[in-house]
């Protein structure tokens, strides 16, 4: 891993102003809570589309209203096919055949970042309709995945109806001003170090990507730390000892990166989701008001 | 009751199942060092983008051939080791060139597989291939016979369940007609109503994919008997009396719902399942109720404490009595190496 010093961080406030905002991060980090939190806070004053990727635990293909200025779409890439055939066609009567037929659902399923394509077509796709468009990408390789289709899409069919479309997708994606990204970690040593790989991954995707970097669920600490000593032993016996401990480290490894690398939200107490989104609304918020993202 | 040490003592092939970010890499790694302290000659293998398995064991370079790491282990524990510990962390593209390599003797048949682009591409890091390729490295090693134990990290994954069901999308493509059918003569596929659905095809995605299309099918009817066997022999070790499968579980109450679902597709597909190991656990941490008023950290904290509560009870309640329940408390520092790994291991005994 090169040093921080490659490694630049816009601020959160240069990225909230594109078009387009992928929200990046392994599973369990918070990353939906936080796409939820930006999309609200964009919601505000713009229009603002929330997508998310085949998420189980909501129907797919439906758009759901939050408020007069926030949609939540889940994506999914059999609607998305289906609907992206029928455009490209001009008639559902010949999309209908093209479905039925079966060789083509094979190859639909089966050719290589189809799903993919499909995915990343429909979010580009709704990009007009609305002002920003804040993307909670699925964890970190399957995200990747979804980037690297389109790539390959525009070299495997060149010339064609789908290369065109993925190449107006790869400009809009390589367009620092249009498409903005967000890498989401908690800040433990490992993640922070696999939020940057992140980081160098989408560079061979995206060249010179608009990244910043939030490391959430910072442990909080009221009292001062600093005469605490590291300790040896691997496990704490008591919880103060472990809160302190973890904040140490925690407080280490976000140095270790230049104290500005990552903006930290805290560890909110965890309610309820709705409760968490809203402290992060407004933590974040207040961050902002005071330049401070 | 089973526990994590029975599995150890008599499975050839452990896999580790789990959402991202529950420390599946880290547990599988654990899980290996026990088995090398008991005696066992044992590999762990993971495909992970990441490379976290490299960090944590101190690999200084990834090698896609299994590396002994034993002597690092012994100096890393300060004691001589029972067993054997080796780790893989293989490469997509060589283990697509092996597997390719693997399904024919003619150099033509190979490097024509080779050169498509539509296999080429499956072959790229992030083409979503890692769920074969995860096999094919465990049908590989396995097949070198030189292990007791292979412990198996699978791809990272929003559910779990894309791993289990690998085999089959894979085998039940290429049993249907689909390669049968781009072999046609040309004037028998471009007939009637296909002639159609075809002319739509390359307008949508161009006259060269139609080519590839076809030298695809070609190519995969020539390999079609020896494919289906390998994956027909995959799916057999998956289901084999051997081989067991392990859930990795966050403290998240939320976990409970994915043991359901991963309980009844490991039915569905008739693999052995053994148990769950909760990671991360917080409940061996003492409380005090002033710590809580006086410091914030600690309040969060005890909501943490609670909420694992609640996901141990409903997990407990899941699982039936000969599957094992294990937790590993949370160290208080990152996991760093060999030694943070081996503390890690103490708690598979009780």
């Amino acid at each position: 891993m090169d040093s921080s010093s490659t490694i630049k961080s816009t601020p959160l406030h240069e990225i909230l102003k594109c078009h387009l905002i992928f929200v990046h991060g392994k599973g369990g980090v918070g990353k939906s809570t936080l796409a939820y939190s930006l999309s609200q806070i964009l919601s505000e004053s713009k229009k603002t589309l929330l997508v998310s990727i085949e998420d189980p635990t909501l129907d797919p293909g439906i758009k759901k209203t939050i408020n007069a200025r926030f949609d939540h779409l889940n994506n999914d890439s059999k609607k998305s096919f289906e609907e992206y055939i029928s455009i490209k066609m001009g008639s559902p009567l010949l999309a209908k055949l093209f479905f039925q037929n079966k060789l083509m659902q094979y190859l639909a399923s089966a050719a290589p970042g189809t799903r993919e394509l499909t995915l990343l077509g429909k979010i580009w796709y709704e990009l007009k309709s609305y002002d920003h468009v804040v993307v909670d990408m699925p964890a970190t390789g399957h995200g990747l995945t979804m980037l690297q289709a389109v790539q390959n899409w525009a070299k495997l069919f060149k010339g064609s109806i789908f290369a065109k479309d993925s190449e107006e997708i790869i400009r809009t994606l390589n367009n620092p001003k249009k498409t903005g990204n967000v890498i989401c970690a908690l800040p433990e040593e490992m993640p922070l170090v696999e939020s940057l790989e992140l980081y160098e991954s989408l560079g061979r995707i995206i060249p010179h990507p608009l990244v910043s970097f939030i490391a959430n669920r910072v442990f909080p600490l009221a009292i001062s730390n600093n005469e605490a000593p590291t300790s040896l032993k691997p496990y704490s016996e008591t919880a103060l000892e472990h809160v302190i401990q973890k904040n140490k480290l925690e407080n280490d490894n976000l140095k270790q990166w230049g104290s500005f690398l990552f903006l930290k939200i805290p560890y909110f107490e965890p309610y309820s989701t709705a409760q968490i989104q809203n402290q992060m609304v407004d933590y974040l918020n207040q961050q902002l008001k005071e330049n401070k993202a | 009751m089973k526990s994590v040490l029975d599995c150890l003592q008599n499975k050839k092939i452990l896999i580790t199942c789990g959402v991202g970010g529950v420390g599946k890499t880290t547990v599988s790694a654990a899980l290996a060092i026990k088995a090398a302290m008991i005696g066992k000659n044992v590999i762990v293998i993971t495909i992970d983008p990441a490379k976290r398995l490299a960090t944590s064991l101190g690999l200084k370079s990834l090698h896609c051939e299994p590396t002994d790491l034993t002597e690092n282990l012994a100096s890393a524990l300060k004691q001589p080791i029972k067993g054997k510990f080796s780790a893989l962390i293989p490469q997509s593209k060589n283990s697509f060139d092996r597997l390719v390599r693997s399904l024919s003797t003619s150099e033509s048949v190979i490097q024509k597989i080779l050169n498509n682009p539509i296999l080429s591409t499956l072959a790229q890091e992030y083409s979503g291939a890692n769920e074969y390729l995860a096999l094919e490295e465990l049908s590989y090693i396995e097949g070198l016979k030189k292990y007791d134990l292979i412990i198996l990290d699978t791809p990272p994954s929003r559910n779990t369940l894309s791993f289990l069901s690998a085999p089959q999308t894979l085998s039940r493509f290429f049993e249907e007609k689909l390669v049968r059918w781009l072999v046609l003569p040309t004037n028998k596929l471009f007939s009637g109503g296909m002639k159609k659905v075809f002319g739509i095809l390359e307008n949508l995605a161009g006259q060269g994919f139609l080519k590839t299309l076809i030298d695809f099918g070609e190519s995969m009817v020539v390999v079609q008997d020896t494919l289906l066997t390998k994956l027909q022999n995959t799916n057999a070790l998956l289901k084999s009396k051997d081989t067991g499968f392990i859930l990795v579980s966050s403290t998240n109450p939320d976990s409970a719902d994915e043991l359901r679902h991963f309980l009844q597709q490991i039915h569905n597909h008739n693999y052995s399942f053994e148990g769950v190991i909760l990671n991360r656990s917080l409940s061996h941490l003492t409380k005090t109720q002033t710590d809580a008023d006086t410091e914030p950290g600690v309040r969060v904290l005890l909501q943490i404490i609670e909420r694992e509560t609640q996901a141990t009870r409903i997990l407990k309640h899941h699982l039936t009595p000969e599957l094992f329940f294990s937790k590993l408390p949370e160290l208080s520092r990152d996991v760093h190496g060999l030694e943070d790994l081996a503390h890690v291991t103490e708690h598979f005994d009780h």
